[in-house]
């Protein structure tokens, strides 16, 4: 493990590292795009909202399992932003903040007695069958049974590791963009999704 | 923890090289425990994947709808709380500046601090000796973290007492434990005089030493008796009676 010394400069920008022309040309365009949000202009920020709904829409579905309360908390990560678009510092990427909103949301949610139903909820074959989704092929309803049995695990962990499984594991992002969205250092990142793992696999062992 | 689970997690997060990669599975060949354990890394992955691939439906059709109606509503009233005028103090401004009024106010301010200064001088505390931010060399223990320590000018020009030596930060993910402390040349190996704590019951303990130049063996203890080794310390050195110490150089 690569040890930390001193303050480690996180941000591309901060560090003077090389960036893609064509990802700097988007920043400039969003920041353009927040500056007219500011000034109350909605179509910008609807120019906004349909760049990262799918995005912040897979983090929520991740971290809550159902589809209704994912949408719901993308629909408040969205509006809070708007309502703070100006706290946001242009130095620092959009999508970064904007997960941090939609995280901090999921983590209340999540503790809220007023959920609907706990992730990962077991459906029997019939439920499954029953559902909106057209009848499946054998394969695809174990591929959905597995599904079921890994998002009732991930429903059983403590949200720390949950958190790190879908950041790291379904969203694929790196360690520095975790810590820039949670706050975590890097070290206790790492040390976390070793031990969050180890937790995940052991909640799909009890499921079989 | 055991001792693959960190090269284990570099082999999965894809942190290790095309040499580093082979060794780890020629050693698997080798190590029915290693092999055992990065299957079950594959298997958890697969399952991620299947996981991936059920749920990729997108979103409704109509969130972005859903979501614009949403913020402007929320912005309204926002708005209506009279709260804008915090927004605009927070959002940053493009400042234009004429260079000359500038230079001429920067003169007058300059003049007011240093007629402010010469008139304060004499109630002024003496500063301590300037000290030189430190850095730790670059073999510091994985389990362990350090920051240079704070500049003492700073500190004297506050009146503070200066603090002397390095802050190393040591961990330990150990999950459940009555206690976890370190115990070395820092501090007489007393393990009892430096515990580590877990704040936020994630069973990783942390704490923080200052500590001034020098090369120190040392260990944790868990539960008051059994001692461990640093499991990410990349130096080691044994103590002639059977232990193998971890080593922090602090330069």
């Amino acid at each position: 493990m690569t040890p930390e010394v001193g303050i480690i400069s996180n941000d591309g920008y901060a560090a003077g590292g090389a960036l893609d022309p064509t990802a700097v040309q988007e920043r400039a365009d969003e920041r353009k795009q927040i500056e007219l949000a500011l000034d109350g202009d909605a179509m910008a920020y609807r120019r906004i909202v349909e760049r990262h709904s799918n995005g912040l829409f897979a983090l929520t579905l991740r971290m809550t399992g159902d589809r209704a309360e994912a949408e719901d908390l993308v629909q408040e990560a969205f509006a809070r932003a708007f309502c703070k678009l100006g706290e946001f510092d242009s130095k620092y990427r959009f999508s970064t903040w904007l997960y941090r909103i939609a995280l901090n949301l999921c983590r209340d949610h999540l503790k809220s007695p007023r959920r609907r139903e706990a992730p990962g909820r077991a459906e029997d074959v019939d439920t499954l069958r029953s559902r909106s989704v057209p009848p499946r092929a054998e394969a695809d309803l174990e591929a959905q049974q597995r599904a079921q049995r890994l998002r009732r695990g991930l429903g059983r962990l403590r949200p720390a590791y949950r958190e790190i499984i879908v950041l790291k594991d379904l969203q694929e992002l790196s360690y520095e963009e975790i810590h820039r969205i949670t706050g975590a250092s890097i070290t206790a990142l790492k040390v976390r999704v070793i031990r969050a793992r180890a937790k995940l696999r052991k909640e799909l062992e009890a499921e079989l | 923890m055991s001792r693959y689970d960190e090269r284990i997690r570099r082999w999965v997060d894809g942190e290790m090289s095309a040499t580093e990669r082979q060794a780890l599975e020629a050693e698997a060949a080798r190590s029915p425990e290693l092999a055992r354990r990065m299957q079950a890394e594959r298997r958890l992955f697969e399952e991620l994947e299947n996981l991936e691939r059920v749920e990729t439906r997108p979103a409704s059709d109509d969130l972005v709808e859903r979501a614009m109606r949403r913020s402007i509503q929320a912005r309204r009233e926002h708005e209506q709380r009279g709260t804008r005028w915090l927004d605009w103090l927070w959002r940053p401004h493009t400042l234009r500046v004429r260079w000359g009024t500038l230079l001429v106010v920067s003169a007058g301010a300059a003049a007011v601090a240093l007629g402010w200064i010469a008139r304060s001088a004499e109630t002024w505390p003496s500063g301590a000796p300037a000290q030189q931010a430190r850095t730790v060399a670059q073999d510091t223990p994985a389990g362990t973290e350090a920051s240079s320590a704070r500049r003492s000018d700073e500190a004297a020009s506050e009146g503070a007492e200066v603090e002397e030596g390095v802050a190393v930060r040591f961990t330990l993910p150990v999950g459940e434990a009555s206690s976890v402390a370190v115990a070395g040349d820092f501090n007489a190996w007393d393990k009892s005089a430096t515990l580590l704590e877990d704040s936020d019951g994630d069973g990783v303990y942390v704490t923080t030493l200052r500590l001034p130049p020098g090369t120190y063996a040392y260990q944790f203890v868990v539960d008051g008796e059994r001692w461990l080794p640093d499991p990410y310390a990349s130096n080691f050195r044994h103590d002639g009676f059977g232990n193998r110490n971890s080593v922090l150089r602090i330069d």
